[in-house]
């Protein structure tokens, strides 16, 4: 019986050829971007300085192509408190003295009074299509700008994305009565507090406090790769090449 | 004195000469480098049913060359009332599959969950199993290559020398000729027979276990996980860290 050759298979062989098209499907760059992140000696940043966190938080930033989705480890060489590996947090967690944690939106925090100013960090990125501020992208910027329900506090995602969607990565109000970047919290079902924002459960919605009063919001968010650009690489993986 | 020092295929690998480097990522097998990097499913569902699986348990089917070793996050977008939401990686052992909003690597290498959790839509970063597979690879060029194995009167399959003791995952094992025949649940590593329908790899690797008294088995089907490197002899990690032949 005559059998397919996979992807896989294709790139064991190394076809000089055609390897430079092979790994243009793959989205090469992608691929490595999505691999461990090494961080070496960066900053928590000032305590509260970070919009989209609580303000008891230091911040470390990550570009929106690769947020965190799992801290593998984290050692501290220069903080205000005692030094050494911190305690890794599941996602979401509020971090206490000497804890770290991936943020909802992403980014890696400290509890600020641990002045962390010197930290080695080893994550796994989130793997998406960026709709947002995608620094030095050809696509440039890519942020959603889109309405809100009146007195409901919820803002319905585009059909194209609508339950693709992996991270709210910023919420910034438009038009409401409290403008400006939201603290973001983590997926939720219903409207949340004021000055904060979460994307829904189900990756359809992103909610808003009903007493802002948000009509217009622009949003920065992580879908599922192969959405928008990007590739699905473990589909392409397992399926039929066609340079067999 | 000067000190002459040999290039690592690492450091050629850096250099990137267009001339040589299909040469070196063949070398690497470079589809089986990608295929072992963190793997992300998007959207996935678990199903009901697989034949590899205890009851009580729905499961992610994975496919044979990137079965599951680690699980790194789990959030379910859709699941039953209650039940989405990030949930915890555990490990998996005989009576202690996942509980309810746990997720766990299964002892065949697949994704399982509390069945009344019903998640169906899942985000799942996982790191795979490295290694060859012995089984039904999908689009596979080399077809087919699951083993047929005799077993013994205490219902242990001794594997073919060339594998024995190299063996990393049980991913299916089926009973041909016995008192019971097909599917067997795969359980983990065990160093002795299992009981009724099941079946498990030995704890060396060096054969699979089945039940003896209620089963009988004497003709069964394996697909196996091996340790890289045994078939075709490339072992990256040796490759990387050895002198190349491009510097």
């Amino acid at each position: 019986m005559m059998t397919n050759e996979s992807l896989r298979e294709t790139l064991n062989r190394v076809d000089p050829n055609s390897i430079a098209d092979v790994l243009r499907t793959l989205c090469l760059g992608d691929v490595l971007r999505a691999l461990p992140v090494y961080l070496r000696g960066v900053s928590a940043g000032a305590t509260g300085a970070c919009a989209q966190q609580l303000a008891t938080l230091g911040t470390v930033v990550l570009p929106e192509d690769a947020k965190a989705a799992v801290i593998l480890r984290c050692t501290v060489n220069a903080a205000g408190v005692q030094t050494g590996d911190f305690t890794v947090e599941p996602y979401g967690t509020t971090p206490q003295t000497t804890q770290v944690a991936v943020a909802p939106n992403g980014d890696i925090v400290f509890l600020g009074n641990d002045a962390v100013t010197k930290a080695d960090i080893i994550y796994v990125p989130q793997k998406g299509d960026v709709l947002g501020q995608l620094s030095n992208s050809k696509l440039g910027v890519t942020s959603l700008t889109l309405p809100v329900v009146p007195g409901t506090g919820k803002c319905l995602l585009p059909s194209s994305i609508s339950g693709k969607v992996i991270s709210l990565l910023q919420a910034n109000v438009l038009a409401g009565t409290v403008s400006g970047q939201k603290i973001v919290l983590v997926p939720v079902t219903a409207a949340v507090a004021t000055t904060k924002a979460a994307l829904s459960v189900d990756g359809t919605a992103v909610w808003f406090a009903i007493a802002d009063a948000v009509t217009s919001v622009q949003l920065d968010l992580l879908v599922y790769a192969g959405t928008v650009t990007g590739a699905d690489v473990n589909a392409l993986l397992e399926a039929a090449s066609s340079d067999a | 004195m000067g000190t002459n020092t040999v290039e690592s295929l690492r450091e050629s690998l850096n250099r990137a000469d267009p001339n040589t480097y299909p040469d070196m990522l063949r070398a690497l097998a470079f589809g089986d480098v990608l295929r072992a990097l963190p793997v992300y499913l998007q959207g996935t569902t678990a199903v009901a049913s697989a034949p590899e699986q205890a009851t009580g348990l729905v499961t992610v089917v994975l496919p044979e060359d990137a079965k599951a070793a680690t699980i790194l996050r789990c959030t379910a977008r859709k699941a039953a009332p209650g039940k989405t939401g990030e949930y915890a990686p555990i490990a998996y052992s005989a009576g202690a599959q996942p509980a309810t909003t746990k997720v766990s690597v299964a002892p065949n290498g697949d994704i399982v969950f509390f069945a009344s959790d019903a998640p169906t839509q899942i985000d799942l970063i996982y790191v795979p199993q490295k290694g060859y597979v012995k089984g039904q690879l999908a689009n596979m060029k080399f077809g087919v290559s699951s083993m047929t194995l005799q077993v013994a009167a205490n219902g242990s399959a001794a594997l073919p020398a060339q594998y024995a003791g190299k063996a990393v995952l049980l991913m299916a094992a089926t009973i041909n000729t016995g008192t019971n025949t097909g599917a067997c649940i795969v359980l983990a590593p065990q160093s002795s027979a299992t009981t009724t329908k099941t079946a498990a790899l030995s704890l060396l690797g060096d054969a699979v276990w089945f039940d003896a008294i209620d089963d009988a088995p004497t003709s069964v089907t394996v697909d196996l996980l091996i340790v890289s490197g045994i078939i075709d002899g490339v072992d990256m990690n040796t490759l990387l860290e050895g002198a190349s032949s491009d510097a």
